[in-house]
């Protein structure tokens, strides 16, 4: 029983293990991704083919809007199309999120589409387009993919990149709005349903709050600009290609590179400085710049730049970068003098003084417990770097069985709603089983819920590193399903 | 307040410019409160959100940052190590100074990189705790999206950190077997300078791996979203109440 429940649950979640390990293993193309995102944006091209764009965030942005939701209902339908194509290619899906929705049935595109309509307000209840004048970057925004892009192919209109930036950061809870329910759309038709019962209370007030001419002139003007671009852009990623050559717009040396990326969102807002992601090639890249300009002090920053030549990489990044380069460099020179001139130093990053500069027997003899100690810091450190990985590791795959689970959810839900009142939703997880009309699919999740509930009775408690983590969760969710089922049976019954 | 009280201690343990980069834990446990469930007030909870957003702003940027630090830092520790052999003859007397320097440097140096994941992983703790609260709170179900978007944030995103520490790691193994070859024949004297480790790095090492374990043994909420129990190694100063530094302080 417990084989097979695993066994289901491991096949199901292996797109996401397959996404995850790429996550894992490979920063930079994940970082590329982003990069190449942003690329897109900045470049102000209008064949946005990211895979992760054609998410839901799209779809959730403008139902906020009471007035829009005709042409909410619209735009859904290009974008759930488009959400399939990307949806069914695991490779370029970095984000798990897409990829649990691998199996979500591209019968739930539709739906949204309803649901959304219905719903004058979103699951966030965030503040607003006023603060669209933004002084603030909203990182996640930019850094969720899709958002970044949905709100790119809206400013196409614009065709002003900088607004992009500002429409992006701006309104961080906007920001947060849109990023998170990029993510929900994949998941939350129950959820929608909740928030249809909140809405009544929630929901004038909040699109009132969320007036917002600017918003509203991009939304509409840029929703048939992106019904347009988002279909041609979503045929790009079936064709199989690997993560950076996605991008059209991503110049070579980036695919070759690997390692340039940015991302929007920057401590600074004022100067709109993308934010870019550092990584050991690029350095190097730097680095050898450098060198052929004779050395960091001689170097600047507009010749390392061309030296360098990677696309997207401003002047501002590199500036700074030498800066720190530069710093970095000085410091172990003077460290160096120190030392050599004087027989006891304290560098300028030590807190207590140094012991072993004497160079003499004294501090030979010395350094034999000087190393043991150091000694016991790495152990302790490499301790505390390994527990950490392991921690991560569990962290994601909570969230990983969590979404699995409020999938399942929805599965459910969505298949009792369209067969109708004449079934009743019960309550306890046994009774799911025994609803036989059920389709075969939403049954059979339903039954691992089940072997997975027994199976958490069994075991309360496990040992690190263990992998029967989502035995326990199915329990929490359950909890959920019946708050949403008994929500949904007041609903029907109002 | 288990977690906020912990998150304090870390904090005051931490490295100083990073005290006050990590989550302000308290200021958004106050904004649940403010948040009602039965009467939804859309300032408070935007206000709860918009916090989150410029507190995941703050992680990013001063996590970059320092990644970008520590990349340039290992380059250089790199070289150094190169140099050091050409420069010197194995029984200089610099090159004994020398060494130990550049010895001390990577530890320390690890150190940091390894406090910069723990510092990502406390703030992603703290993030979950407080979604979970509010979701607690307001009946609604912000955690899950949000926190897959969290999840996908640079400052989560800790591979390349993680990288740079097995990179240091391999730095270090033939530096230090080189410092044992030497200084077999040492004698053991005691010394009477201060702490050659940087002693808050360390201290701070241990107070996260400490914290660590006490905030996965079991507790009220302890449920399928908690992580299981931490079985450390026993470590005699992980145990004892105040952090001994490894050599005594005079």
């Amino acid at each position: 029983m417990n084989s097979q429940s695993i066994l289901t649950v491991k096949d199901i979640s292996s797109p996401d293990r397959r996404s995850h390990s790429c996550q894992t293993s490979a920063p930079s193309p994940f970082h590329n991704l982003f990069k190449s995102q942003y690329k897109t944006s900045l470049s102000d091209d209008n064949s946005l083919s990211s895979p992760n764009k054609p998410s839901s965030t799209k779809t959730e942005n403008p139902s906020s809007k009471t007035q829009d939701k005709p042409i909410l209902a619209e735009r859904e339908s290009p974008i759930s199309h488009v959400s399939h194509p990307s949806f069914s290619d695991p490779i370029f899906s970095r984000s798990s999120t897409f990829c649990t929705s691998l199996y979500s049935s591209s019968s739930t595109s539709p739906e949204p589409c309803k649901y959304m309509s219905n719903l004058p307000f979103l699951p966030h209840p965030s503040p607003s387009p006023k603060s669209l004048q933004p002084q603030q970057k909203s990182s996640i925004f930019s850094e969720d993919g899709t958002s970044s892009e949905m709100v790119a192919e809206e400013e196409q209109s614009d065709d002003d990149v900088k607004d992009f930036l500002n429409l992006n950061g701006g309104d961080a809870s906007d920001a947060s709005f849109h990023g998170g329910n990029c993510a929900k759309n994949s998941l939350a038709m129950s959820e929608q349903m909740e928030f249809q019962i909140l809405s009544e209370q929630l929901g004038i007030a909040i699109t009132d709050n969320e007036e917002s001419p600017r918003l509203d002139d991009i939304y509409e003007v840029a929703q048939q600009e992106a019904s347009l671009e988002v279909s041609p852009g979503c045929h790009q990623p079936e064709s199989g290609a690997v993560e950076e050559t996605k991008e059209p717009v991503v110049k070579v040396q980036l695919s070759t590179t690997r390692s340039a990326s940015s991302s929007t969102g920057s401590a600074n807002s004022a100067n709109n400085k993308p934010r870019l992601r550092w990584t050991l090639e690029l350095h190097e890249r730097f680095v050898e710049a450098v060198n052929k300009l004779d050395g960091s002090e001689k170097a600047t920053p507009k010749g390392v730049l061309k030296l360098m030549n990677v696309e997207g990489l401003t002047i501002y990044h590199v500036k700074s970068h030498l800066q720190k380069y530069r710093l970095a460099k000085h410091l172990p020179e003077t460290k160096e003098d120190k030392k050599a001139s004087s027989s006891s130093s304290s560098s300028s990053e030590d807190k207590k003084p140094l012991l072993v500069n004497n160079g003499n027997d004294n501090g030979k003899k010395g350094n034999l417990q000087v190393t043991e100690a150091l000694r016991m810091q790495i152990e302790v450190q490499k301790q505390l770097h390994e527990q950490l990985e392991i921690q991560r590791q569990l962290q994601l795959r909570i969230e990983e069985h969590a979404r699995y689970l409020q999938k399942i959810l929805e599965e459910q839900q969505k298949t009792s709603d369209s067969l109708a009142s004449s079934i009743k939703i019960t309550s306890t997880p046994t009774e799911f089983q025994s609803q036989s009309q059920l389709p075969e699919t939403p049954s059979q999740l339903q039954s691992q819920l089940i072997e997975d509930n027994e199976v958490t009775k069994v075991n309360k408690k496990h040992n690190l590193g263990d992998s029967d983590n989502d035995c326990e969760l199915p329990k929490e969710d359950n909890k959920r399903q019946r708050l949403e089922a008994d929500e949904l049976n007041q609903e029907k019954n109002l | 307040m288990k977690f906020g009280k912990r998150l304090k201690k870390q904090i005051d343990d931490t490295i100083p410019e990073w005290k006050d980069k990590f989550l302000s834990y308290k200021d958004l446990k106050k904004l649940v409160r403010f948040i009602s469930a039965a009467h939804p007030s859309t300032k408070a909870e935007a206000q709860f959100v918009e916090l989150l957003n410029s507190e995941i702003e703050k992680f990013n940027s001063f996590f970059i940052e320092q990644e970008e630090e520590f990349i340039i830092r290992q380059r250089e520790l790199q070289d150094r190590i190169e140099k050091l052999g050409e420069r010197f003859e194995p029984s200089d007397a610099e090159y004994a100074a020398e060494m130990a320097q550049t010895r001390k440097d990577i530890v320390n140096f690890h150190g940091e990189m390894v406090l910069l994941i723990n510092y990502s992983n406390v703030n992603y703790t703290g993030l979950a705790k407080i979604l979970k609260k509010y979701d607690k709170r307001t009946g609604r179900l912000l955690r899950l999206p949000f926190i897959e978007i969290v999840l996908k944030q640079p400052f989560f995103t800790t591979e390349l950190i993680s990288k740079l520490v097995k990179k240091c790691e391999t730095m270090m193994d033939p530096i230090f077997s080189l410092a044992s070859a030497v200084e077999d024949q040492a004698e053991t004297k005691e010394m009477d300078s201060a702490a050659i480790a940087e002693p808050s790095i360390f201290k701070n090492t241990v107070a996260a791996l400490v914290t660590m374990q006490e905030l996965r043994k079991g507790s009220s909420t302890y449920g399928h979203f908690s992580l299981p129990p931490l079985n450390l190694p026993e470590f005699d100063f992980l145990q004892s109440p105040s952090l001994p530094s490894p050599i005594p302080i005079q």
